[in-house]
């Protein structure tokens, strides 16, 4: 309670300790309704996001849990309105043209198969961002996500994709 | 746990926009900010009409009936503001209890309304529109206030929010309504007041569901890191 008085005070630190106390709970909790690592992530980021712009509605001096869990459904619900709005034919269909313009050499095989390998909560992302050349506000107003969201998640297919061409020994880019 | 153990962008998003924040003030407090709308449906609609038509406004024990209901209205808002905080919201049997009481005394306080007056079917389908009509039209302004306050928080289920907050303002609006109301035929005020109340019921968990899908997109937009 302390932590979260002093969150809302405006200390940054307090952000710190609760996230590191929080983050398991969290994750196990998204844990319970997601195996895809990377949406339980992404889920996990959106509720400490979302737990920062509502800092205000956490009443002193009730437990803090509850109210963090109340929050962390709404993020759920949410998630599952933007999965049900999200057309998974359209979104297979832009994926695959965009794998489409990747020119058919060795080099790009290797990113073609490194890229199918991402999940395509992440893959999305960063080929509308990488490939088609989208801004971040557009990519999040069409998948249906925030802005930080979708960074995150293009950053996590970098990463990913790096990983995987340095294990088939083709230089990171 | 330090800074590098935050993602980065969540960590940016959050220090951009970290400042000192002021907590809502508690559910209660919030329904009797709402007091003086409260008031205005009381007293106000009333003498407005009175003035209005010339109508005979009722007795005094009819007001002290509404008074009871107006409170009744408060509690109910204050539910529902209660449930527009995460980690707050209301059990099902809370629910059950709070719509229990709400349509008991809606029942019991129209109970004590002035005797019926034989009227024909023409006036009495005028009437039933015009309370209708009235109810709403005054209570729609009264709706923005709980649909702000509620907007502030983060509710988990939007339309049962709105629901009670439209709920509690058609018993304010009815409080006041039956004061002044030409028919004091039971029907007619089960049927016109209480469609007016159910119509407000329907209009605020409307507009708390649409309060919160824009307000999604709002923050979607706003909540940026670069």
């Amino acid at each position: 309670m302390e932590l979260m008085i002093a969150y809302q005070a405006g200390d940054l630190g307090a952000f710190e300790r609760l996230y590191a106390l929080l983050v398991g709970e969290a994750t196990r909790y998204f844990s319970r309704a997601h195996r895809d690592r990377s949406v339980i992530h992404d889920l996990v980021q959106d509720l400490f996001l979302e737990i920062h712009r509502s800092r205000r509605t956490y009443t002193p001096p009730l437990p803090v849990k509850p109210w963090i869990f109340g929050i962390a459904r709404n993020v759920s619900a949410r998630n599952r309105r933007a999965f049900r709005l999200q057309p998974g034919e359209s979104s297979e269909q832009s994926s695959d043209s965009a794998l489409a313009v990747v020119p058919s050499d060795a080099d790009a095989l290797d990113i073609e198969n490194a890229l199918t390998a991402l999940p395509s909560s992440t893959r999305e992302p960063w080929l509308l961002h990488h490939v088609f050349g989208f801004s971040f506000d557009s990519i999040a107003a069409r998948l249906g996500i925030t802005v930080v969201a979708a960074k995150l998640r293009s950053s996590r297919a970098t990463r990913a994709l790096r990983l995987a061409l340095q294990l088939t020994g083709k230089p990171s880019r | 746990m330090s800074e590098s153990d935050i993602p980065a962008a969540l960590y940016d998003a959050v220090k951009r926009d970290l400042k000192p924040v002021r907590s809502l003030v508690s559910p209660e407090l919030r329904a009797l900010a709402l007091l003086p709308v409260g008031m205005v449906l009381l007293v106000g609609l009333p003498e407005f009409w009175s003035w209005k038509t010339h109508v005979a406004l009722a007795p005094w024990s009819s007001w002290g009936t509404s008074v009871v209901e107006m409170l009744l209205s408060l509690i109910i808002l204050a539910a529902g503001f209660r449930e527009a905080v995460p980690g707050r919201e209301l059990s099902s049997r809370a629910l059950a209890a709070l719509l229990c009481i709400s349509c008991a005394a809606f029942i019991l306080v129209n109970a004590t309304m002035r005797s019926p007056v034989g009227i024909s079917h023409v006036l009495w389908l005028q009437w039933f529109r015009e309370c209708i009509v009235t109810a709403v039209t005054f209570s729609i302004p009264a709706l923005i206030a709980p649909a702000w306050l509620v907007s502030r928080a983060l509710p988990n289920r939007p339309a049962l929010t709105g629901a009670l907050c439209g709920l509690g303002v058609g018993l304010m609006a009815d409080a006041g309504l039956r004061l002044f109301c030409w028919d004091g035929d039971y029907a007619h005020v089960l049927i016109a007041h209480g469609g007016a109340i159910l119509i407000l019921v329907a209009l605020g968990a409307l507009s708390a569901t649409v309060i919160e899908r824009i307000k999604a997109l709002w923050l979607r937009l706003r909540f940026r890191y670069s």
